[in-house]
């Protein structure tokens, strides 16, 4: 095939970039960043610490599980704008501290939605859906918020382009179901929702004449996310952007095809010839990768299965840290991410906090490898 | 008694950064050190996937040789050489692939123990 033909996706190796070049490449003050991974898994962690470097401010978050990109980026004050459901560091913060200081003294606005609600905002925008039907934010609060809309981030200008192109015009909206609930699996509700509960809840919900004044089952429509850069973090990525996700994907094909655009940071680059012998094994096409960066080790602290647990000692320590006055909390956060991502894999990791063995840097690194039986370290201690 | 000194409270002086100190091994000594230890993991979770196949294989081959003196046919055993022949060719491939890396990995012990006692001296 002649190399004109070829489509520029294809070309060449030009999406291989230095970590540095990756993040001055894409990602702006405003611009609106989706982090991938889930929880402490797979989240590119050298990605966020770079931004961190680069201190590149007034950042939209939008991500769906887990915020622990996200409570760096708010311990070093470069977000005000966050699209998201849960907010916490799982077990050993449930509500992150730094995301919810920053919440309450004003510095970041916050749009809510179910957990359920933002994963199908990531399908919509993975499909290309104008929008994706849901009901189970019915009767809760989150239908009574909108604080994007508030702030008038929402619709048109003036001109008709979008205000914020990355902000749907309406947070939600409810329709009644042209279908009449026909699609509700009916069996999960005529004759009752469980044999010990013989309520028609599907009969009630007909009855209801909430949210449009008229009886009939109605459906919550929300809008598909779509963010200018998602950030993920993949073992192993083709040298022309194929990626092959092991272990727990979260929400990472979604975001990254509702992209702009995507950077991934690798564990590994191989051929893509290595990828294709399993095409099935593939996460996300080339198409819609446009960076690829390599940082073995660069999901630390997190954990990247079958290579690396996360360091609960650090999370540990964190939560300690976190709790203190906020401009402490930024000076930690940018004296510990350090220069360059080189440095810091080879000082910070084990440095300032206490680890059963004291080692640190690339030493201890190697003592958080996962058994490639399992995915995890068997015996890391988590003391609490 | 070193997981009851992890359960303890963390102190202030536990929290504090270091400053920045020149690592002791080189980035390209690193780099490959983590190279092959990513590749020997990549080829750990294939395996992981094949290990309970892979067990059953023998069992199944057995069962299959003790059916052979039973065939009636000249095509099934046409058809018995033809699956055992490309059988031959990839497990070749496993084997000669383990074999060298195998190979290598006691090498690669061999020459850690010697520049360990050279570092000593």
């Amino acid at each position: 095939m002649a190399e004109a033909t070829i489509p520029t996706f294809m070309r060449g190796k030009d999406k291989i970039m230095s970590l540095s070049d990756a993040v001055k490449t894409f990602i702006k003050p405003g611009t609106c960043i989706c982090p991938g991974g889930f929880s402490y898994t797979k989240k590119p962690f050298a990605l966020a610490r770079e931004v961190i470097r680069q201190d590149i401010g007034n950042l939209f978050i939008t991500m769906n599980g887990g915020a622990s990109i996200c409570e760096f980026w708010c311990a070093a004050g470069l977000v005000k704008l966050l699209d998201t459901t849960y907010i916490g560091l799982e077990g050993i913060q449930p509500v992150a501290y730094s995301v919810r200081r920053s919440i309450q003294d004003g510095t970041v606005d916050v749009e809510d939605y179910s957990n359920y609600g933002f994963g199908l905002r990531t399908v919509a925008g993975r499909y290309g859906w104008p929008f994706a039907p849901l009901m189970s934010e019915f009767g809760t609060s989150f239908m009574d918020h909108d604080t994007f809309g508030k702030m008038g981030l929402r619709g048109k200008k003036a001109d008709g382009s979008w205000i914020h192109p990355s902000i749907a015009p309406a947070r939600a909206a409810v329709i009644e179901d042209p279908f009449d609930g026909w699609g509700l699996r009916p069996h999960a509700f005529e004759g009752g929702d469980a044999t010990s509960n013989q309520t028609n809840f599907l009969d009630q919900v007909r009855e209801s004449t909430a949210y449009t004044g008229n009886k009939g089952v109605k459906c919550i429509l929300v809008p598909p996310i779509l963010p200018e850069v998602t950030i993920i973090l993949a073992q192993r990525v083709g040298e022309k952007g194929t990626t092959r996700i092991e272990g727990i994907w979260g929400p990472d094909n979604e975001q990254a095809i509702s992209a702009k655009n995507c950077i991934v940071q690798a564990e590994k680059i191989v051929t893509e010839e290595e990828l294709r012998a399993q095409p099935y094994s593939n996460t996300i096409a080339m198409q819609y990768i446009d960076a690829i960066v390599q940082v073995p080790y660069g999901g630390f602290p997190g954990q990247v299965p079958y290579y690396y647990d996360y360091d609960w000692d650090f999370w540990r320590a964190y939560t300690q840290i976190n709790r203190k006055d906020k401009a402490e909390v930024n000076k930690y956060i940018r004296d510990w991410v350090m220069e360059d991502e080189w440095t810091f894999l080879a000082t910070r990791p084990g440095d300032g906090y206490p680890t059963i063995t004291g080692t640190k840097g690339l030493e201890r690194l190697f003592e958080l490898r996962a058994d490639a039986l399992y995915g995890y370290r068997p015996g890391l201690a988590r003391p609490l | 008694m070193e997981r009851k000194r992890m359960r303890a409270r963390i102190t202030e002086e536990d929290l504090r950064l270091s400053e920045r100190v020149e690592p002791k091994e080189s980035f390209e000594t690193w780099q490959k050190v983590i190279d092959a230890a990513w590749d020997m993991t990549i080829v750990a979770v294939a395996y992981n996937d094949m290990r309970i196949p892979l067990k059953r294989v023998p069992e199944t081959l057995e069962s299959l040789e003790s059916t052979i003196s039973s065939v009636t046919d000249e095509k099934t055993l046409d058809v018995i050489e033809e699956e055992v022949k490309t059988g031959i060719r990839h497990f070749s491939d496993i084997l000669e692939g383990a074999r060298d890396s195998r190979e290598r990995m006691d090498r690669i012990l061999r020459a850690t123990w010697n520049r360990r006692v050279q570092l000593k001296t």
